[in-house]
């Protein structure tokens, strides 16, 4: 955003209990220091605990706004993708968190918003507004986004086809998406299971795609999905 | 009157007569409102849509009073936290509408000052309370160079300031009436006749209204409406303040009136000032918090500009809180 504009609150009309379960959501007062402290011990305890191994960090872009894709196998994922972030992307980082499953308590609203600073999607329909809020979280305040694209968590077979939906939010940006490939986390913490195993986590991390030439066309979407798939995939 | 009395005695709240009168006009004014809005309703005078407005805006000032009046009767304390937690709640509410809240640092940096001087105001000690509002701007302007980026350095540091000096500066010198042994009558007078001037500019505007004040900045404001209110609550002041002439030797109905002109004027200004920021901004309202009102902003905005003015007013011709004694926490 320009740094001289006076740019208010986006969520300025949402009243404050409905916040947390806004996709508009903008960091508290509070947030600032929440936040990094729940931060510090993410990052530690996937150190301690799960021997977390990052490879290939320096693909991550210089400075945000950019787009991490990742392959879906347990809730450690969020964990592990954001003990991965560099000093600069950490305070405005939001992985998408499903609707139905983080949003339909105001407690677990409450506790994904504060803690992790995620945002809801939901996943029943093609929502082209929030797709739009999502696109000017990114494109004008600089943020980064953490995104599932298969849409649900597998089994860690293999990797689910992704949705069209990450295409649509990043064709004809300039914004960097990264692809990202995590072994580990399903024999760590799978799909029904609450408490994680103690067992090795790797995050390998793949050179980023820009997708500025390509139109905001259902093809394109499909081709970027198709992409990006075959790049976390590969690595 | 003991430091203790003052901060937490409510056994002699209502022993003074401004504070009486003041509460009687203020109950009346909660009750003929809305018994006006059943009547032109039943007399088809007004839409159903309006009357409904009526009764959630009457609805909202009922318990705007209680959250605000009840801690000035119980003791200086409880109007000094409450008076506290307006700035702190009007200060994030700036930060959102001017967007100064994604300058972390700078928003603490003013949080921390507000808790300081209003530290100041508890503590009755006026030279830290004139100390912090230079210091204040000092730390600002130091803590927004962290980050080493001095893109938009002059935007974060003048709205922290501007913030700073609203908040902790103007609702300080509201919430250091406290310090007064009269505290009760001047805050409840400052109050009272800070929305009753509010009310009076629209009411007046609304039967007299032609000429518009200042269109660009506020489309609904009417010189005929300024004008009602100036006079108005001149006259207000004047009544209610009558009795207060007692405890100052030496003063006369004529400085009460110039005060109440004074009162009138800032209110109005304040009035302009927010209308000014929600234009510059972009927005309708501050928030979405008090019904019928929208946020705490759109509420504190007069009283943002009357506060320093009415203090200085009655601290230049009688002094606030001369008689009591200072430092009490720091100096024990």
């Amino acid at each position: 955003m320009d740094p001289f504009d006076l740019q208010y609150a986006r969520d300025i009309d949402v009243p404050l209990f409905d916040r947390s379960a806004s996709i508009r959501r903008e960091p508290s007062i509070l947030d600032a220091v929440i936040q990094p402290i729940a931060a510090a011990l993410i990052r530690t305890w996937m150190r301690v605990f799960h021997r977390m191994q990052i490879v290939n960090i320096e693909n991550l872009p210089k400075d945000p706004p950019y787009v991490l894709v990742a392959n879906h196998t347990s809730h450690l994922d969020t964990l592990a993708m954001m003990s991965a972030l560099p000093r600069n992307a950490r305070h405005c980082a939001h992985p998408l968190a499903a609707h139905d499953t983080f949003y339909t308590s105001h407690a677990r609203a409450i506790l994904a918003a504060k803690l992790i600073n995620a945002l809801p999607v939901r996943r029943s329909r093609a929502d082209s507004h929030a797709l739009d809020t999502l696109r000017s979280r990114l494109v004008e305040d600089r943020e980064v986004l953490i995104i599932y694209p298969e849409g649900t968590r597998s089994d860690g077979q293999f990797i689910r086809p992704f949705l069209p939906g990450i295409g649509r939010l990043v064709a004809g940006t300039t914004v960097p998406v990264v692809p990202c490939r995590l072994n580990g986390c399903a024999s760590a913490m799978p799909k029904g299971r609450w408490l994680p195993r103690t067992s090795k986590i790797t995050l390998q991390i793949g050179k980023s795609i820009i997708f500025a030439d390509q139109p905001e066309t259902k093809q394109a979407s499909q081709y970027i999905a198709e992409t990006l798939h075959d790049a976390v995939v590969s690595l | 009157m003991t430091p203790t009395e003052r901060l937490f005695d409510f056994s002699h709240a209502l022993d003074d007569r401004v504070t009486v009168v003041t509460l009687l006009i203020i109950g009346s004014v909660l009750l003929f409102v809305p018994m006006l809005a059943l009547l032109l309703r039943m007399s088809r005078l007004i839409t159903s849509a309006l009357s409904r407005e009526l009764w959630v805006r009457t609805a909202s000032w009922a318990v705007i009073v209680v959250l605000v009046v009840g801690p000035i009767l119980l003791g200086a304390f409880w109007a000094i936290l409450v008076i506290f937690a307006l700035a702190v709640g009007g200060y994030i509410e700036y930060a959102r509408i001017t967007g100064l809240f994604r300058q972390r640092s700078v928003s603490w940096a003013v949080l921390i000052g507000i808790t300081m001087v209003f530290f100041a105001v508890l503590d009755h000690w006026y030279g830290m309370f004139v100390a912090m509002i230079p210091l204040g701007v000092v730390a600002i302007a130091a803590i927004a160079l962290i980050g080493d980026d001095p893109r938009g350095y002059v935007q974060r540091v003048a709205l922290g300031i501007l913030g700073y000096l609203l908040f902790a500066g103007c609702l300080g010198h509201l919430a250091y009436f406290g310090n007064s042994t009269y505290f009760r009558p001047l805050l409840l007078l400052v109050l009272t006749a800070t929305a009753l001037n509010d009310v009076f500019a629209y009411a007046c505007g609304k039967l007299f209204g032609r000429r518009k004040l200042c269109p660009n900045t506020s489309p609904n404001k009417t010189v005929a409406g300024a004008v009602g209110a100036l006079l108005l609550t001149t006259i207000c002041v004047t009544l209610l303040g009558r009795p207060l002439l007692d405890h100052a030797p030496g003063l006369t109905i004529v400085h009460l009136a110039f005060g109440g002109m004074i009162l009138s004027l800032c209110g109005q200004l304040g009035d302009l000032m927010l209308s000014s920021i929600k234009r510059d901004v972009g927005i309708k309202d501050t928030g979405v918090i008090i019904p019928g009102h929208g946020g705490l902003l759109d509420r504190l905005d007069s009283l943002l500009l009357t506060a320093p003015a009415s203090f200085h007013f009655v601290g230049y011709f009688v002094g606030v809180g001369l008689d009591q004694q200072t430092r009490l926490i720091s100096g024990a």
